[in-house]
């Protein structure tokens, strides 16, 4: 992940020498789907992601993306049944549970604009593909549990970026998340449609400042 | 300048998301659970079969050294009425009790200071031996003797300070040769003697409540 990071930024650094690119950093609201909904239900207010994209040619840019969405809930008053490492037995237990779930997609996006750089608002149709790691946590009274797993995921996208000047921009998308479900179901399959809103930092071959 | 901005930027984020991370429980109630658990091999009408109890009239204090947590038995009666009540009102009846009326279950209520508090350990008859009820079963009734938890192939358990502990024992199918009481039913209030004491009965209530609540397969019906 650093590594990418690395690379992101020296990509980054090297903008004089790319025809297009663009920094995207987005603030995220998730509503979970399916079974990661069964575990948390509630919209996630807590997310991010920083988005790197390279157009290859006028109309077609290829990215990457790393994000983190924390999905959290809490249930009073809760009934389960549990099992405690190297016992088999069932427990019951009622409390107050709170859940988490923390994931980190990390993708490879390609993205196609409707429009070329010139227009106003510039929509696109995107498609990203990786893998997310992430961690499902349950607390009840003083026990607790943390399984996380890496899964495949791949997300679907639409969304505009529209240009403040050459330079700085805005970016709005709506991205379906899938990632495959890990150690048998117990992280569940993963489906998010995420909300993304956030600045976009654009570097271009025609101007000069970097 | 516009890296500056841009990193300034991811930091101000990631930042707000770590401070807004959600936090889970504040104070020791919301660490509360009740907590069961039974023979599997026995269901709702082996418990149904059963028609008696006797419990001895104490709460058992499994205390490390002088631990004073849990120190004062003022909520002792309560509990050890609600208890009884828990029982009684499954239609179970309580009986005092003797060599020729020997109940179907005996009831255990015991109380934990320490987390890292084991039960089933040896010293369980040490606590215990004073009870009059081992003495109606023939056992060679003696240290080493303990409650057996058909359901763990570890018998050890540890309870968060301030824990009560419910036991419904089967002393008439002791295992003789290894000193083991088995155990019908377990039902656990974690952590409720501890926090503000002026609601450690509301809570005892809530949680010794739930613990039968939560096990629909005990009672004589």
């Amino acid at each position: 992940m650093k590594k990418l990071l690395i690379i992101a930024i020296v990509l980054f650094g090297m903008s004089p020498l790319l025809k297009a690119q663009m920094l995207n950093l987005n603030y995220q609201i998730s509503v979970p789907l399916g079974d990661l909904s069964d575990f948390t239900d509630k919209a996630s207010f807590r997310g991010m992601d920083i988005e790197y994209h390279k157009f290859m040619t006028d109309r077609f840019s290829m990215g990457l993306a790393v994000g983190w969405n924390v999905f959290y809930q809490d249930e009073n008053h809760a009934t389960g049944n549990f099992h405690f490492k190297g016992n088999d037995n069932l427990y019951t237990m009622t409390g107050n549970q709170y859940r988490y779930v923390n994931t980190v997609p990390i993708m490879a996006i390609g993205r196609y604009f409707l429009t070329d750089g010139t227009s106003a608002v510039q929509p696109f149709l995107g498609l990203g593909a990786g893998a997310r790691w992430t961690e499902k946590r349950l607390e009840v009274g003083q026990y607790s549990s943390t399984l996380s797993r890496w899964q495949f995921t791949f997300a679907p996208e639409v969304g505009m970026l529209v240009p403040f000047n050459d330079q700085i921009g805005l970016n709005v998308a709506a991205r379906y998340s899938y990632g495959t479900k890990a150690s048998h179901g117990r992280i569940p399959e993963f489906q998010s449609v995420t909300f993304s809103v956030g600045l976009v930092f654009m570097g271009n071959n025609n101007n000069s400042n970097e | 300048m516009k890296r500056l901005l841009f990193l300034l930027l991811t930091g101000l984020f990631a930042q707000l998301l770590v401070s807004c991370y959600p936090e889970g429980a504040d104070d020791a109630e919301d660490y509360d659970i009740a907590m069961t658990t039974y023979d599997r091999d026995k269901d709702a009408s082996y418990f149904a079969s059963l028609k008696t109890f006797s419990m001895p009239d104490t709460i058992v204090y499994f205390v490390n050294k002088q631990d004073d947590i849990i120190g004062n038995h003022e909520f002792d009666e309560s509990i050890l009425q609600l208890v009884e009540k828990q029982f009684t009102d499954l239609g179970y009846q309580r009986i005092a009790g003797s060599e020729t009326n020997k109940p179907d279950f005996m009831v255990t209520v015991s109380a934990f200071s320490n987390v890292n508090y084991y039960f089933v350990n040896n010293n369980w008859y040490n606590y215990w031996n004073w009870y009059d009820g081992w003495g109606w079963y023939n056992w060679n009734f003696g240290p080493g003797w303990a409650p057996y938890y058909p359901w763990s192939p570890v018998s050890v358990m540890s309870y968060r300070s301030g824990s009560i502990v419910i036991d419904m024992l089967d002393p008439s199918n002791v295992a003789v040769t290894s000193n083991k009481i088995p155990v019908l039913w377990s039902g656990i209030a974690d952590g409720i003697i501890t926090g503000n004491q002026t609601s450690i009965l509301q809570r005892a209530d809530r949680q010794i409540k739930q613990c039968f609540a939560q096990s629909p397969y005990l009672g004589t019906k």
